[in-house]
């Protein structure tokens, strides 16, 4: 494996991590606060 | 599959809420992460990326990564555990996969064996995701986020449908 495939296989991996994660982030903060 | 593991780790999401959704996912990727760093700095030499993804050291892995969330309680602690074992399963079920490193006969056969294995990669994620929004349904969470989440999810489908 070279490092620029590397590279696009770990954004690919990190990109919904972070999105998903700032989406339901809201959901969760209305969740802790009940 | 690439989906089907976020998928999953969405679908675990609802067995302990009090663990940032990022945790899930990072454990249904965690393999895949093994593999990256493995593949390049040419550590791994087997044929099935053993020492990432075989059975026993997805069961190693799936332990190390649980263990950091043992804060959390014993049912988040498995339900973590589960999230990297399920990319065992997942890639089982898809593409095969192996016992142990070195192990003589490298690959299981995949369970999903089928011309339609694409399509049908694909209901596999509309059922994980199904679990994820009847969870947030049940923990009054529905919103369009939610929505938004298994759209995007559900639309990452397109990398494998691609060949990408």
């Amino acid at each position: 494996m070279t490092w620029t495939r590397a590279f696009i296989e770990i954004a690919f991996i990190i990109m919904p991590i972070v999105v998903f994660s700032l989406l339901l982030q809201r959901e969760r903060q209305r969740e802790e606060g009940r | 599959m690439y989906a089907g593991h976020l998928a999953a780790g969405l679908a675990l999401r609802g067995r302990a809420r009090r663990v940032p959704v990022a945790a899930f996912l990072a454990g249904a990727f965690l393999l895949d992460v093994l593999w990256i760093l493995f593949g390049v700095l040419h550590i791994d030499p087997t044929p099935g990326n053993d020492w990432s993804h075989s059975l026993l050291m997805s069961m190693v892995w799936a332990t190390a990564f649980a263990v950091l969330f043992w804060r959390f309680g014993r049912i988040a602690l498995v339900a973590i555990w589960l999230s990297v074992f399920s990319h065992f399963v997942l890639d089982l079920i898809v593409q095969g996969g192996s016992l142990y490193p070195f192990q003589p006969r490298s690959q299981l056969i995949p369970i999903l064996v089928s011309a339609h294995a694409r399509q049908l990669q694909l209901w596999l994620c509309v059922v994980l995701l199904s679990l994820f929004v009847y969870d947030e349904r049940r923990a009054n969470s529905l919103s369009w986020r939610t929505r938004a989440v298994c759209a995007i999810a559900l639309a990452t489908n397109a990398r494998f449908l691609l060949g990408v």
